[in-house]
């Protein structure tokens, strides 16, 4: 199987762009250039920089970019900047920043790449308090990228052993079961969210606000895959070597466990896999409604509500940057879960 | 666009239709032309917000300087000398929208079959209560009549002010009588209301009763208004119709009948975004705006044939915070309690950093105390504890007793708990990123400010259940009849469980210190006084306090509301004019004498080339600086 | 096949009930109720309710009631078809929805139409040309309007069309229209403002569909009766359409039966940012406000379509595969 997924390049391309961003995710602090709670009030709204290797002095080896000056336009009331090309801040790799704790354990303070002493480098640009948005992007993504995943891990465990003792015992078991999913399912999903997520209490920590995030998230995740596994199981309950797994004296989560489910594991990822955007997708939506995760709290849904404004798309249309690696995780996603299947289907 | 009706006999002439000696409204630039159609948006489906603001008839009213009061529906009073009473004269000749007399018959039911009424109204408005008891109202002759009080109400003149919507003492009795077991048989009522699907006969007449409702599109066409517009369709889906009133009772200098603007077209926009580009596109008259919005209002102009007038408004200071005196934890209770404390945290704010930051530098860095439109105003009072000085800050919090310890060096409580103040924070008008600057400020202190978005109605229940760190609200009390009114300079926000204690003489609630049961004594006496020169000086004893003591520390003031006025607005205030609920709305400046600069009685043409005369009228009815 | 209808008809009593159950405690599960929300909305506003008017509405709401109660005269209210009357608009929520009704189902029908128009044509195009340039750019495309959070398409698509065709997309109508009784020259206004919301609606659903399509012809064409009729020598294009696309579109047909929900409540979320008068904008406001009875009517009519069409769809499929009415 795995041969056949490296055939199909995007997947592959996807898979790589996705370990790397979920690397990013976890060693966010080492990652970023800067806090993101660092502020510059005289770079309100200043614009992305570019980076370039060629000054009026020649080439330089070492990527650089120039400084920026500028501030409010009295007529206007907007703030506009422009390239200070008499001073040239060069990027430094490895580089000693502020100091932090990676992943809230180990006190550190150098960054995969920054600024020598302090200079300006606003790769994204700056949002409307002079933060630098690619670092906030990498915090964010600890958050967002996390979400989808637990959510759908979640999703995995309830929905396997409902659609497993479902599919095996059937009967009034399955009846239940499969009763109380389509009574989930028939629930329209946006007034169960915002009920759910109103509910939260706001007084809980970002933590748990999170984790209630995560439950709510994967609500109607189960349901379905439920149904999916309840199919399958059912179809290969009746295969001959289930029963003679049975034949043989073992129990009956044994067989559950060790025969069937493993016979559709590469199914299951598929599914899975397919799901994630789907989280990732919904999170933004319930910010976006003012719901679940709020400031102060980073995630890209946040910073996705606060750039969701005619001024922003027409002034300042950096800041709708989130947007953007929303859109390529979703994709990457996509993509990966399609190689698998492509790979895992005996009939291509 | 009445004279058809007038040749055809279905109108009265004008001459007949206003009252003897109509009041005179200044128009701002020019007498307008007659004709037109505004255009305006409303945020809330079933409350037309903007047309709310515009139409505000109570019996007084302000002068558009936001101080002076004016007559209005009353159209002349007479305090008597030891405040105990008041004598009210209306317009002779006033009639409602139907034609009908308006005269004291309309009062007498709206007080005693109105607003006595325990049943449609559980609890009347503290406006007409002094010294405990409702006030009494005497029936003089059909056009005067009197209020009488048991103790002094000096201040009854600013609480006329607020006689409008429920709080309205003229209610047409010809029209809401037929609802009313007073005047109609009580099974008729009771059966009527189960017909439209209410369990009572009072549920029915507060349905029936659109004058103390929000301006909304369910108004009949005959219900009878003194407003200048009323409602004539409101049956297509988010639009809302308002033509003239034809029996509108104000003229211009030279006799014509107000108001010039035939109509109104009130759409409902829910979104905000949506909003924004109708304004942009310039598809809509008139509407306020935050300041938030400023570049993209302000670079749109051109293109949308608008302009954008900075308008101050009424608050004190639009992001304050009320640390609570009355906490259930005994440690922060002693900290929040302590003076220097707050004044400490005062001082730690650096109000200049946030005026450049939020308010493109345009605001007023100050401390929270009334506007300087307030005959209560002292130029301490702003400056108090306002300068950024977090050195001071520091020293005064070694000297209340917080150390700093740990590797964050953050301030611990004497009992050995770190300091944390957790904050509930209402999305919108800068407060999210106000407190989180405010944070950083105060992490300079050593004082960690835990904050977070929270809904509004989580903050409220928060709020009256003393369940709080630090409230935080846009000051309010920044007008006289807001410091009249707010029961001692708003003692609920900042000490719940001294104000119930206070507001039900001592049953309920904690016992508070002296100084605060001076402070409401003060406000009893401010309220009731009717000695002019005494009120004043109570006002500036109890602004005095607040600025000694900062109950509320408050950061930035002199907030502009940006109002786009398309360029065939005319008759608008420039910039400077005051705005803000309830006492300074859009009523303040007369909407009934905007006018648009071209007739249009073809409602379905597109708008023309204005004459962009490039003259911003630039009055200021009230300078600010 | 009756008894499988029956049987199924049966099992969905108890789902309802169990829903109306759901839906009424979520409704009431944020902290607060109506009356909060107002308040808060008016605080927004920077108006004060007087205590009076709190008073009065608390108790003309009925929201000193317990829980169970209230949920109780709602539901013996449903049973009766009074769908009950709504705290916002103060108007039967019978009324609201369904004067709302005509639209939204014309706005789902047009976006659903203009998917299936773009999507099977596309997606066949896709399945016979595979690996070809076109194929990437429409996958890649159709990925696009998957990953793509739809507030946001609809927010850039609005301002886009202001900034390059000074067109302002807000609402189905012009100003002059809106409140005009329906002629035709009012429908000409309609069908002139639908495209765009109708074309943001469908994105998602369209690019879903072009995958869909793509992957099952592809699957349809790589069978061996295909390979058996090229060699008989039938012509390319009789090939395609006789089998394999009918086949195709199979598992498109059976999602037709939950297709009734999503037309009665539309693209909630486009909805809303377009400001169209349909029924999703009305759902939302319900929900946030806490309006009991609007929302959770609201609620059950699109559960109660929802458990229709499941059944719709299962009747389909068990007409059309005779193992699953064995079952």
């Amino acid at each position: 199987m795995w041969w056949k997924f490296k055939k199909h390049r995007l997947a592959v391309l996807s898979g790589v762009l996705l370990i790397l961003l979920y690397l990013g995710a976890i060693f966010c602090e080492f990652v970023s250039p800067f806090s993101p709670f660092q502020r510059d009030a005289t770079l309100i709204n200043a614009p992305p920089q570019k980076v370039r290797f060629i000054s009026n002095e020649g080439i330089h080896l070492r990527p650089f970019v120039y400084g920026v000056s500028g501030g409010l336009q009295d007529e206007t009331w907007t703030r506009v900047y422009e390239e200070d090309r008499s001073r040239r801040i060069p990027i430094h790799f490895f580089v000693r920043g502020s100091s932090y704790k990676l992943c809230g354990l180990i006190p550190w303070d150098r960054h995969l790449f920054g600024t020598a002493d302090g200079g300006i480098l606003f790769l994204l640009g700056a949002d409307h308090l002079g933060r630098d948005l690619l670092s906030r992007i990498i915090y964010g993504s600890r958050v967002s990228l996390s979400i989808g995943l637990v959510g759908v891990f979640l999703s995995m465990v309830i929905g396997c052993a409902m659609g497993g003792i479902s599919g095996y015992f059937g009967g009034t078991v399955d009846n239940i079961i499969q009763r109380s999913i389509e009574t989930l399912m028939s629930l329209p999903t946006l007034p169960l969210w915002m009920g759910l997520s109103a509910a939260v209490p706001t007084t809980w920590s970002p933590i748990k606000v999170y984790f209630g995030m995560v439950v709510i998230l994967s609500i109607l995740g189960w349901a379905g895959l439920a149904r999916v596994v309840r199919g399958k199981i059912i179809s290969l309950r009746e295969e001959d070597f289930a029963m003679a797994a049975r034949l043989a004296g073992a129990h009956e989560g044994r067989i559950i466990r060790k025969h069937l489910l493993p016979s559709f594991f590469s199914y299951l990822i598929v599914m899975l896999t397919l799901s994630v955007p789907g989280m990732i997708l919904a999170e933004t939506t319930l910010s976006y409604l003012g719901l679940g995760l709020r400031p102060p709290v980073i995630s890209w849904g946040v910073m996705l509500q606060q750039a969701q404004n005619v001024q922003t798309v027409a002034t300042y249309p950096w800041i709708m940057a989130p947007a953007l690696f929303v859109v390529v995780v979703v994709l990457a996603f996509n993509f990966v879960g399609d190689g698998m299947r492509d790979a895992a289907d005996p009939y291509h | 666009m009445l004279t058809d009706l007038v040749q055809l006999g279905e109108l009265p002439p004008v001459a007949e239709r206003l009252p003897h000696d109509p009041p005179v409204v200044e128009v701002l630039d020019r007498i307008g032309n007659y004709g037109g159609e505004l255009r305006t948006v409303t945020p809330i489906s079933g409350w037309l917000v903007e047309e709310t603001c515009m139409m505000y008839e109570p019996l007084l009213r302000f002068a558009p300087d936001g101080m002076t009061i004016r007559p209005n529906l009353a159209r002349a009073w007479e305090l008597s000398e030891d405040g105990r009473s008041i004598v009210i004269y209306l317009h002779e000749g006033l009639r409602w929208s139907d034609g009908v007399p308006v005269t004291t018959e309309d009062v007498l039911f709206a007080w005693r079959d109105v607003l006595l009424n325990k049943e449609i109204t559980p609890i009347l408005h503290s406006t007409f209560v002094v010294g405990g008891e409702p006030m009494k109202l005497d029936i003089l002759d059909p056009f005067r009549f009197r209020l009488n009080f048991k103790e002094p109400y000096g201040s009854i003149l600013y609480s006329l002010l607020y006689t409008s919507g429920s709080a309205s003492l003229i209610q047409p009795k010809h029209y809401l009588g037929r609802y009313h077991p007073r005047y109609s048989p009580l099974e008729k009522i009771e059966k009527q209301a189960k017909e439209h699907g209410f369990d009572h006969w009072f549920e029915l007449f507060r349905d029936m009763n659109h004058t103390a409702q929000r301006i909304n599109g369910n108004t009949p066409i005959e219900y009878p208004t003194l407003k200048p517009w009323r409602v004539i369709d409101g049956s297509a889906i988010g639009h809302v119709i308002l033509e003239r009133n034809p029996y509108y009772w104000k003229v211009d200098a030279e006799g014509n009948q107000l108001p010039y603007i035939d109509r109104i077209h009130s759409t409902y926009v829910g979104n905000p975004e949506a909003r924004n580009l109708k304004y942009i596109a310039g598809e809509v008259d008139f509407a306020q705006n935050p300041m938030e919005n400023a570049p993209l209002l302000l670079a749109n102009r051109e293109r949308g044939k608008y302009a954008i007038r900075l308008w101050r408004e009424n608050q004190g200071t639009r992001v304050t915070y009320y640390f609570n005196h009355t906490h259930d934890d005994p440690g922060k209770r002693r900290i929040f309690q302590d003076r220097r404390f707050r004044i400490a945290l005062s001082l730690a704010i650096n109000r200049k950093e946030i005026n450049d930051v939020l308010y493109y530098g345009k605001c007023i860095p100050r401390q929270c105390t009334v506007n300087r439109a307030c005959s209560f105003f002292e130029p301490e009072f702003e400056t108090s504890y306002a300068e950024y000085d977090p050195d001071r800050g520091n020293r005064l919090l070694d000297e209340v007793g917080l150390e700093r310890k740990g590797p964050g060096g953050w301030r611990h409580m004497p009992d050995g708990r770190q300091l944390i103040i957790s904050a509930d924070v209402i999305e919108g008008g800068f407060r999210p990123e106000t407190t989180e600057l405010v944070a950083d400020h105060w992490a300079a202190l050593g004082i960690l400010l835990s904050w977070r978005v929270t809904d509004n109605e989580l903050v409220y229940t928060r709020l009256m259940g003393n369940m709080f760190d630090v409230a935080i609200y846009p000051d309010d009390v920044a007008t006289d009849p807001n410091v009249i009114r707010s029961e001692a300079y708003r003692v609920q926000w900042w000490a719940p469980s001294w104000w119930k204690w206070l507001s039900s003489n001592g049953r309920n609630g904690e016992e508070p210190p002296e100084d605060v049961k001076q402070l409401w004594q003060d406000w009893v006496r401010l309220r009731q006084t009717p000695d002019d020169g005494e009120r004043i000086r109570l006002g500036k004893k109890i602004l005095r306090q607040q600025a000694e003591n900062l109950y509320a520390i408050g950061a930035i003031g002199g907030t502009m509301n940006l109002v786009l006025v398309t360029d065939r607005m005319k008759n608008v205030p420039g910039d400077g004019a005051l705005i803000g609920s309830p006492w300074l709305v859009t009523a303040l400046h007369h909407p009934e004498q905007f006018f648009l600069s071209e007739q249009s009685e073809v409602l379905n043409e597109d708008l023309h080339d204005y004459l962009i005369s490039g003259e911003n009228t630039h009055h200021s009815w009230f300078t600010f600086d | 096949m009756i008894r499988y209808l029956l049987k199924r008809i049966l099992c969905m009593i108890p789902v309802l009930i169990a829903v109306s159950i759901l839906s009424f405690v979520i409704i009431q599960l944020p902290p607060g109720d109506f009356l909060t929300s107002k308040i808060a909305q008016l605080e927004m506003l920077g108006e004060k309710a007087s205590e009076s008017e709190i008073a009065s509405l608390r108790a003309q709401y009925g929201l000193e009631r317990p829980l169970y109660e209230r949920y109780f005269l709602w539901i013996t209210g449903m049973l009766k078809g009074d769908l009950g009357k709504s705290f916002i608009y103060n108007r039967p929520v019978s009324t609201l929805i369904g004067e709302r009704l005509a639209l939204t189902m014309m706005i789902s029908t047009c976006s659903i139409i203009l998917s299936w128009a773009i999507a099977i044509p596309v997606g066949i195009f896709s399945a016979i040309r595979q690996y070809s340039f076109l194929d990437y750019v429409f996958t890649f495309v159709g990925f696009i309007g998957i990953s793509i959070p739809t507030f946001f398409l609809a927010l850039l698509l609005m301002f886009g069309a202001y900034q390059f065709f000074d067109l302002t997309v807000v609402g189905l109508f012009s100003p002059e229209y809106a409140i005009a009784p329906w002629s035709f020259g009012k429908f000409l206004d309609l069908m002139k403002h639908i495209w765009l919301p109708a074309f943001i609606v469908g994105v998602a659903g369209t690019a879903g569909t072009i995958r869909v399509m793509r992957g099952c012809l592809l699957d349809e064409l790589g069978k061996q009766y295909v390979i058996a009729a090229r060699a008989r020598g039938v012509s390319e294009w009789k090939l395609l359409l006789k089998y394999p696309v009918r086949i195709a579109i199979n598992p498109m047909l059976s999602t037709i039966g939950w297709i009734l929900p999503v037309m009665v409540s539309g693209s909630v979320i486009v909805s809303v940012v377009l400001n169209l008068p349909t029924t999703g904008p009305l759902l939302l406001e319900a929900l946030e406000m806490q309006d009991m009875y609007l929302a959770g009517s609201f609620i059950m009519i699109l559960s109660g379509l929802t458990v229709v069409g499941t059944v719709i769809s299962d009747l389909i499929l068990a007409w059309s595969d005779p193992r699953i009415r064995y079952e």
